[in-house]
């Protein structure tokens, strides 16, 4: 068990170093890393706004794959490893609080937010509680969308 | 005691007919036998000591015919007082003596008649008793049956037979608890036994099955009868009611499998709502940053606006769901009422500056116990609708009482009113004051219900006083301190202490 936590350490620190090492490459190439956005939604509409309100700031974030239930988006986080998840609930196949259970099971780090039109807060609890990181209730404007990833951007920078 | 019973009411159906002519001739023929000897040793040794004869008669008399008997001894006397002055010369002595005798048969016709008398009477009475007590034995509503010290009956009632359908004759020997369902029979056995012993409840409800087969619920009362080895058990058929128990038992489990039908379903209606509008509501936000012209800024806000107003029905209808199922906890924290009160009013300003209404507020800097988010609702729900039904320019207080133990608070308006009738109905769930179609729209009667429920959550109690055309105010109490943070206080003092 030790040897397991040494070695998970080791990769972490590993992995510590790669992104300050990025980020100071980005820092020297004089512009910022853009944010790297996988969108789990199983309403295709959905999906598509959430495209488009991310797409006003294309220099900021990046959207780096879509996906339609749990399962899928646990495959795409490992495979696209993108640096925020915004995640559905209700989902066929597997629901958004299992897959976030499994994606923080892969990896303590990933950021996730819940979007969701189950705005109770026993949802809430149980979305925290499973482990993602911020809560949004549908409807919400762009500008709520904005808010909250900036949070968890600045979030997760200050725990880097 | 069953086989007495029966022996008894046939002797009484009998009857004493016959017997009374028996008893005339035979007393009669005595009388005339005593009077025959009186004339015979009168008129040959001239003597009256034949006056013993006469107690014969007299006493007979006396045990037949009561006090009746009394006639015959001043028949008898006055017979031998004549009698006696016939024979001999009338002296005084002889006069005297003969009075005696007579006065003796008087005395004891009267005596032995009176004791008579009072042996009939005291028998008629317990005749009656008996009859009075057979009666109401027979004629009770339950059945009622009288068992020895081993719980064999020796004695059942109309009732009794019914419920078992055995007649009075084949009841006999049998045990009480014979018609007493087996999966009850050991708990009925018990039960008996405790009850000789003066232990355990009076009643017992016991399952019994009848001669036909048929199940029944009995309230079974046994009670043991003083200065005897019996026992009287009385046994209520409950039957009926029983099944009407089951079958309301049966309706409420099914109400609330509706309930809870109806509440899941509420819960994937409210989502299946609430997904639609994110869109709208998204794109309009999208649409408002890349407008051009006022014009187009106006109609997307109106387009958000009416989404969020949607929203807020939604979301109203399904806290109330929540509340029914019993799913809304409160967060307790301490918080400042004045800061609650004006953030209420800082999300109301601009609905209030559209109406040019004056909103003024006289809350004290008090901290209560309280979930923030849901007296704000509160507060937002009361100032919102007093600005919804107030005529432009009017006047709106907020004004908090700091009571000691708790605080009350009111928000009252300058506008329509509500009818006194309405009034006692306003917090109760989907009441709307005017459904007619000139109402104004824009509610659905759930504002009101989810402030009282809040209220109650908080052990605060809410209530209006309003006059049509006048205006309205609203009330509602908050205690200071929340039950669950007193217990918590508790158990830090008692660690404390340890």
């Amino acid at each position: 068990m030790t040897g397991e936590n040494e070695m998970s350490g080791e990769i972490e620190r590993k992995m510590g170093m790669k992104e300050k090492k990025e980020k100071k490459e980005e820092r020297r190439n004089g512009k910022r890393r853009k944010i790297r956005v996988l969108i789990v939604e199983d309403a295709a509409y959905m999906r598509e706004m959430l495209e488009e309100m991310l797409n006003q700031q294309r220099d900021r974030y990046e959207i780096v794959g879509f996906a339609a239930n749990g399962r899928e988006a646990v495959e795409k986080y490992k495979e696209l490893k993108p640096d925020i998840v915004t995640m559905d609930l209700v989902m066929e196949v597997m629901d958004g609080i299992q897959a976030i259970k499994e994606i923080k099971g892969y990896d303590k780090k990933a950021k996730i937010l819940v979007i969701t039109a189950l705005g109770t807060p026993e949802y809430e609890r149980e979305s925290l509680e499973a482990g993602a990181d911020a809560c949004l209730w549908k409807p919400f404007t762009v500008k709520n969308l904005f808010e909250v990833l900036e949070r968890l951007v600045s979030e997760e920078q200050g725990g880097g | 005691m069953l086989k007495k019973w029966k022996k008894h009411n046939n002797d009484e159906k009998k009857g004493t007919a016959p017997k009374r002519g028996f008893k005339f001739f035979t007393l009669l023929s005595l009388i005339l036998l005593c009077i025959s000897l009186s004339i015979f040793f009168v008129l040959m040794h001239k003597t009256i000591i034949y006056t013993h004869f006469f107690y014969i008669p007299i006493i007979l008399a006396a045990i037949w015919y009561k006090k009746r008997a009394i006639y015959i001894a001043i028949l008898l006397g006055v017979m031998h007082i004549f009698f006696s002055i016939l024979v001999t010369s009338p002296t005084l002595e002889i006069f005297m003596e003969s009075m005696g005798r007579a006065s003796m048969l008087f005395i004891v016709a009267y005596a032995i008649g009176l004791m008579s008398q009072r042996c009939k009477d005291a028998r008629e009475e317990m005749k009656s008793a008996k009859e009075r007590y057979h009666a109401i034995f027979e004629h009770a509503l339950t059945a009622l049956c009288v068992v020895d010290s081993d719980g064999k009956i020796l004695l059942a009632n109309r009732q009794f037979e019914e419920l078992v359908g055995l007649q009075a004759e084949n009841l006999r020997g049998r045990h009480w608890t014979d018609f007493v369902a087996e999966e009850d029979a050991e708990r009925a056995r018990d039960y008996c036994e405790s009850r000789w012993k003066g232990g355990a409840p009076a009643c017992s409800l016991f399952k019994f099955i009848n001669s036909k087969g048929e199940r029944k619920y009995v309230n079974a009362c046994m009670e043991p009868i003083p200065n005897s080895k019996e026992c009287i058990i009385s046994l209520l058929d409950i039957t009926e009611l029983k099944n009407r128990e089951e079958e309301l038992r049966k309706t409420c489990k099914k109400l609330e499998e509706l309930d809870k039908m109806k509440r899941d379903f509420l819960n994937v209606a409210y989502h299946e709502m609430r997904s639609p509008l994110a869109p709208i509501v998204g794109y309009a936000s999208m649409l408002e940053m890349c407008a051009h012209t006022e014009k187009e800024r106006k109609y997307v806000r109106s387009i958000e606006r009416c989404a969020r107003q949607l929203e807020k029905m939604i979301n109203r209808m399904l806290e109330l769901a929540r509340i029914d199922g019993e799913a809304v906890k409160l967060s307790i924290e301490r918080a400042s009422v004045r800061k609650i009160v004006e953030q209420a009013v800082a999300t109301l300003l601009t609905e209030a500056r559209e109406k040019r209404h004056k909103i003024s507020l006289s809350v004290p800097d008090v901290e209560i116990e309280c979930d923030k988010q849901k007296i704000m609702e509160v507060f937002t729900n009361l100032i919102s609708n007093a600005i919804k039904y107030t005529e432009e320019g009017g006047r709106i207080e907020v004004v908090v009482e700091d009571r000691g133990e708790d605080i009350k608070c009111c928000v009252s308006d300058t506008g329509m009113g509500i009818p006194k009738e309405h009034l006692p109905k306003i917090f109760e769930r989907f009441y709307v004051v005017d459904t007619s179609l000139t109402r104004k729209s824009g509610s659905l009667g759930l504002g009101l219900s989810i402030v009282k429920e809040y209220v109650r959550m908080h052990g605060g109690k809410v209530w209006a006083i309003s006059e049509v055309g006048k205006g309205s105010k609203f009330f509602f109490t908050l205690p200071k301190r929340q039950e669950e943070e007193k217990e918590k206080e508790k158990a830090k003092e008692e660690k404390g202490e340890k």
